[in-house]
């Protein structure tokens, strides 16, 4: 009865279905109480959002189903395992499958060097990650606190110590201090999050603040010493507080963006900022937002031209559960063709609502793409453009459409260029004063006056395969990443503290790198310096790390996909003139630069598990082995078997056409000497028939 | 015979090809703006045409109306000269009134009637400086150069004379077709000053760049491209003075009905106005003035600024660059008749738009509002007419009661010596300052959850874009398969 009573009134909190009317939360008043069921503003100790939202909601069950909170840790395996992953990575994941461009790698039970224990993770990597898994449980089954640690502190245990790099040492880490990271309920379903104040608490080691910090914009609670304190006088006296106090909703784009990237909403102009904090938006430059990109805050090139807003979904009002909804949502749930089967059209069986807001299933919805192997039995349950867009109708001008359809992903055409820079190359191999890799990001450049201009970028179209084994073509940025890797036979990468303490002793460069790296003996370093591009940098700074213990260090390039599928632009933006692709000049064959030099003259291989086919090669730059010159690919497209008419030659094709149109020529001549040949013989002889008439 | 036969079957063919071919085509493109716009008669120059001198302003419509013999009977036809329209309206008696200028109050300089001598400066005739005293069938005193003067010179002063300094002959022999310049004497600076009242028509129109209008602005229309004129009579009537417009300007005038090649956009012409979306913002250069209150004028020591306050006029609020108000429209308005009793508990409207959401000739329309706090008889429960400009008016005595009681001497309207002030409100629909789509509102500007629509407001139960147009909530049931 409860849960029905609580239902009706959180029908349209949970559905949403209308934006407008109401505006203010239908949730009831929530009683925030601590993981020991106590008040908190009795015991001031942090809210437990598993205890205060599992009073009505199934909390175990929404946080054992959500990828968002395990990151797949319950789906690692054995390192070095996975086919075409790197040799160190334990799972397809966010843990598991390591990513140098956050450089960021958990040491899994069992490996003898730890590198980074659960603690350290949390500290560094928590900011995207919405707490439960990993930071509540670590690799086991039991809270981290509730967990018993090894007294032996020689052995590794990444659950319960974390490195310490200013000694080399292990440490133990005290959970019950810092308290273990409960799935942040706030951080997507509050108004306005803090998601500062909460990623402060990360950072500081305060994980179990960390959720309670988020209702900091709130008048909840306010930092107090070492924790938070409550406001009484917001709260009820039967511990409650009202969605006055404590307005909560349905997730929206700016919930999503916190992590994944940049989203925007209000009518202030959209200011661009390169960081990797803005996931989406630097590996892919793509900004989910209404507001017109002529009316953004960046200095972008043609700007007052660019009329159109950075995603056309976003202007018509979609938001990222219009897509990426929880799979067992009632209401958003249909079935599409590759979860129905085929006897049905439509499938009537769904949860009733009071089943749903007991147990929604965090789950959301997902596509496939190069990068997102998180969760892969759920690739392909969100809508896609072809669940909304009925495209045939809307194409009818196009020419050969099925086959366009069956070798062009949507995107292909509609996200033609991306308006906001992205990644292009990041170099590991030397890091700068401040501890990060030189990073260069394309789609932008300097103006004459010095000041930087956004010219965006095209990304390169390469042919991935989908669920149905058809190889279509996606757009794609490659960015290029280079890194050392110590050992033969259990290789891993270098630590980010060992590359600082050989490359950067007390906190600047060791005198035998500088020496070597500052080309113009200016005594500075510039970013145009800062590269391993010599056989005699590389030298150096694989003595420095072997010196400090590293080792057989060498240097391994990878090239990563980055596949674009948001920032979709009007439908009189996307690609409708045929020589765009069917030209000499193709764009479909079009290069992508990859980076300015090759650090340590290294070629960066394709990483495994993206189902991108690369077809194509380095092109337009360097061989193995030369450094000092910049690397491209270029597509090519027929080796992944697409033929492009107007671009491709193929010879047989040549010959076929001559022998047609010979073939033609000569069967034409036959006939026609046929014919002629009867004539005269009809003249020469007589026609009984005609002379009867 | 079989050659005849094959030509036909041919022909026949061909035809047939054609026909189907038109039939699967699709519907028509948009008509081309173009095609409808007037072309201007070539000019002529009005230069050694006259036999100067010319003294008065009579002297120059004597001269014109020696080659124009009915101009001046046409303009003597127009609310220009009459300052009442076509529209009637019923007062609470019963009785049929044509409104206009000439009869009608509003909340900035409340009404002509007592301070004609001052603002018949905007009366297209000469020598209006007594209320109900002026020869209306005099045709020498309609001034031709108002709306015709081209050398910029031209200027009136009380009473519609001409500025006794200006060389009139120099002014007649520069005549032609009227522009910006022309209307935009008075019509930018209604209200008292520039881009006071109107939220969508100021100063920035004498020269203006696409950013302000881009009819004006990028492809340099004159007022009467739109506003095409027949025998000087000029269609189009500001809602404040027209309850019911009989000639009207529109946007399919040039442009087709359904325009945006986009099928979701061509259904909102059914409910919302063109200039809904192509007018986001209203007074994008000046700021015009949202809030006047009378009920604050005559007080000393605070200091003057004509934005801010002013001891003759009372305090202003002026907003630049600001969204509109929006409201249904279909072309008629309630209008506060000169003597309509008014409850001083509530809100009184001056002119409120008709329509709503069941009514099929609505539609969302972009308006100023401007919010007003203006005197009324306390005991007979009316707006009053004070004097302001001019001898005994309130700008020279602050004088409320002095005022009151010249002004309703003057219009006739009863003044029991007892005023008070009530608040007010005056809607001005907004037809300039267009932009093109590429500055035309977005979805979400007006729908979801940061759209600054208040569907309630406009009689829905929420977000149309998510509960469903007019028709599929049932707020318009119009006939079978007509969608709205």
């Amino acid at each position: 009865m409860m849960v029905l009573k609580i239902s009706t009134v959180l029908l349209a909190f949970v559905l949403g279905a209308d934006h407008q009317v109401p505006t203010t939360s239908l949730h009831p008043p929530i009683v925030l109480r601590d993981r020991g069921g106590e008040l908190v503003m009795d015991s001031g100790q942090p809210i437990s959002t598993s205890v205060s939202c599992g009073k009505c909601h199934d909390t175990d069950f929404i946080q054992r189903h959500s990828y968002h909170a395990s990151l797949d840790i319950d789906r690692t395996v054995d390192v070095g395992s996975l086919d075409g992953y790197r040799p160190w990575d334990y799972g397809r994941g966010g843990v598991g499958r390591w990513n140098p461009l956050t450089y960021r790698y958990l040491t899994p039970p069992g490996q003898q060097t730890l590198r980074m224990g659960i603690a350290d993770w949390i500290r560094l990597q928590g900011r995207w990650h919405i707490g439960g898994g990993p930071a509540l449980r670590g690799f086991g089954q039991v809270p981290l606190d509730e967990q018993v640690a090894s007294s032996d502190v020689s052995s590794v245990d990444p659950n319960h110590q974390v490195f310490d790099p200013k000694d080399g040492q292990l440490r133990a880490w005290d959970w019950q201090q810092s308290g273990v990271v409960e799935m942040n309920c706030f951080l997507c379903h509050v108004d306005h999050p803090d998601n500062a104040a909460r990623i402060e608490q990360l950072e500081a080691g305060k994980f179990g603040w960390a959720n309670t910090a988020t209702l900091a914009k709130t008048g909840l609670v306010e930092p107090s010493g070492e924790g938070w304190t409550y406001h009484r006088d917001a709260f009820e006296e039967d511990g409650s507080v009202t969605t006055e106090h404590l307005p909560l909703r349905k997730p929206t784009s700016a919930h999503c963006g916190q992590c994944h990237g940049l989203t925007h909403d209000g009518e202030e102009p959209l200011e661009l900022k390169l960081s990797l904090r803005q996931w989406s938006t630097a590996t892919k430059g793509q900004v989910f937002s209404a507001q017109r990109i002529s009316d953004s805050a960046a200095n972008i090139e043609g700007k007052e031209e660019l009329t159109r807003p950075w995603d056309a979904h976003a202007q018509a009002m979609l938001d990222c559960r219009s897509c990426h909804f929880s799979i067992n949502n009632p209401a958003e749930f249909r079935s599409s063709d590759r979860n129905r089967p085929k006897h049905l059209s439509y499938e009537p069986r769904r949860l009733t609502l009071s089943e749903y807001l007991r147990q929604p299933s965090h789950q959301f919805a997902k596509g496939q793409t190069a990068q997102g192997s998180i969760a892969g039995h759920l690739a392909g349950t969100m809508r896609r453009c072809e669940d909304c867009h009925d495209a045939p109708s809307t194409h009818d001008w196009l020419p050969y459409q099925a086959v366009h359809f069956e070798r062009l992903s949507c995107e292909a055409c509609h996200i033609s260029q991306s308006f906001a820079p992205a990644i292009e190359q990041v170099d590991w191999t030397l890091v700068d004063t401040n501890g990060q890799p030189p990073t260069d990001w394309r789609g932008w450049k300097r103006d004459a006056n010095g000041q930087a201009l956004v010219t965006g970028f095209e990304p390169v179209l390469l042919p991935r395969s989908d669920l149905n084994g058809r190889a279509r073509l996606f757009p794609i940025n490659l960015v290029s990443v280079w890194y050392w890797v110590a050992g033969a036979e259990q290789p891993l990468p270098v630590r980010e503290s060992d590359l600082q303490r050989a490359f950067l002793p007390n906190g600047i460069y060791h005198p035998e790198l500088a020496a070597v790296l500052d080309a113009d003996d200016d005594g500075q370093l510039s970013r145009r310096e800062l590269r391993l591009d010599t056989s005699d940098k590389v030298a150096v700074a694989k003595r420095l790390l072997t010196e400090i213990g590293v080792s057989q260090p060498h240097i391994v390039g990878e090239l990563q996909p980055y596949e674009l599928h948001h920032g979709v632009g009007p439908g009189r933006d996307a690609i409708r003139d045929c020589e765009a692709c069917h030209a000499k000049t193709s764009r479909l064959t079009q290069p992508i630069s990859l980076a300015d030099y090759l650090p340590g003259g290294v070629m960066p291989s394709p990483i495994g598990g993206t189902d991108v086919i690369f077809a194509g090669s380095f092109n337009d730059g360097p061989t193995e082995g030369e450094s000092n010159t910049s690397l491209s690919w270029r597509p090519n497209l027929r080796e992944a078997d697409f033929y492009v008419l107007g671009h491709d030659d193929w010879p047989w094709v040549n010959v076929l056409g001559v022998l047609s149109i010979l073939g033609t020529l000569i069967g034409t001549m036959i006939h026609a000497g046929l014919r002629i040949r009867h004539g005269r013989w009809w003249l020469d002889h007589d026609h009984p028939l005609e002379s009867e008439q | 015979m079989r050659f005849l036969l094959g030509v036909l079957v041919l022909g026949a063919f061909v035809l047939a090809s054609v026909v189907i071919a038109k039939s699967i085509a699709g519907p028509n493109p948009p008509k081309d703006p173009w095609s409808n716009m007037p072309v201007p008669p070539a000019p002529l120059s009005h230069a050694g045409l006259f036999n100067g001198p010319l003294e008065s302003g009579q002297d120059v419509t004597r001269a014109c109306l020696s080659c124009h013999p009915n101009s001046a009977h046409e303009v003597m036809q127009t609310s220009h000269w009459t300052w009442t329209n076509s529209s009637v309206t019923e007062t609470d008696d019963g009785k049929e009134i044509r409104t206009g200028k000439l009869n009608l109050l509003n909340n900035f300089c409340i009404a002509a009637g007592p301070n004609i001598k001052s603002c018949s400066s905007c009366h297209a005739g000469y020598g209006w400086t007594e209320y109900g005293n002026f020869d209306f069938t005099n045709q020498e005193n309609v001034d031709c150069l108002i709306c015709h003067d081209q050398s910029g010179a031209y200027q009136k002063g009380d009473g519609g004379e001409p500025n006794p300094n200006i060389d009139l002959l120099a002014v007649a022999e520069s005549v032609g077709r009227p522009t910006r310049s022309n209307c935009g004497q008075c019509h930018f600076k209604g209200g008292g000053g520039d881009a006071v009242k109107h939220g969508d028509m100021d100063g920035s129109m004498y020269f203006p760049s696409q950013r302000v209008d881009v009819h004006m602005g990028k492809l340099d229309f004159q007022c009467v491209d739109c506003h095409r004129t027949t025998a000087h009579q000029i269609p189009g009537c500001a809602m404040s003075v027209c309850v019911d417009p009989p000639e009207r300007v529109r946007c399919v005038d040039c442009h087709d009905e359904r325009p945006h090649n986009h099928e979701r956009l061509d259904a909102h012409t059914a409910t919302v106005a063109c200039q809904t979306c192509h007018i986001p913002r209203m007074a994008i250069d000046a700021p015009t003035k949202m809030v006047w209150d009378w009920s604050q004028a005559g007080q000393d020591g605070r200091p003057e600024d004509p934005h801010v306050y002013m001891k003759k006029k009372g305090s202003f609020e002026y907003a630049q660059n600001v969204r509109p108000e929006y409201f249904w429209y279909n072309g008629k308005a309630d209008r506060y008749l000169t003597g309509d009793k008014i409850n001083p508990n509530e809100l009184v409207y001056i002119n409120r738009p008709q329509g709503g959401p069941h009514d099929p000739e609505a539609r969302i329309w972009p308006f100023k509002v401007h919010r007003g706090k203006q005197i009324y008889d306390a005991i007979h429960l009316h707006l009053l007419t004070p004097r302001t400009a001019g001898e005994g008016g309130y700008w020279s005595t602050f004088d409320w009661d002095q005022a009151c009681r010249l002004g309703c001497e003057d219009t006739g309207l009863e003044y029991s010596g007892s005023y008070d002030f009530v608040d007010t409100e005056m809607y001005w629909p907004l037809s300039h300052m267009v932009q093109t789509s590429a500055k035309a509102l977005q979805c979400v500007e007006c729908h979801g959850e940061t759209g600054q629509m208040d569907w309630r407001a406009l009689g829905y139960e929420g977000d149309p874009a998510v509960r469903g147009d007019r028709r599929r909530t049932e707020l318009y049931r119009g006939s079978k398969g007509e969608s709205r």
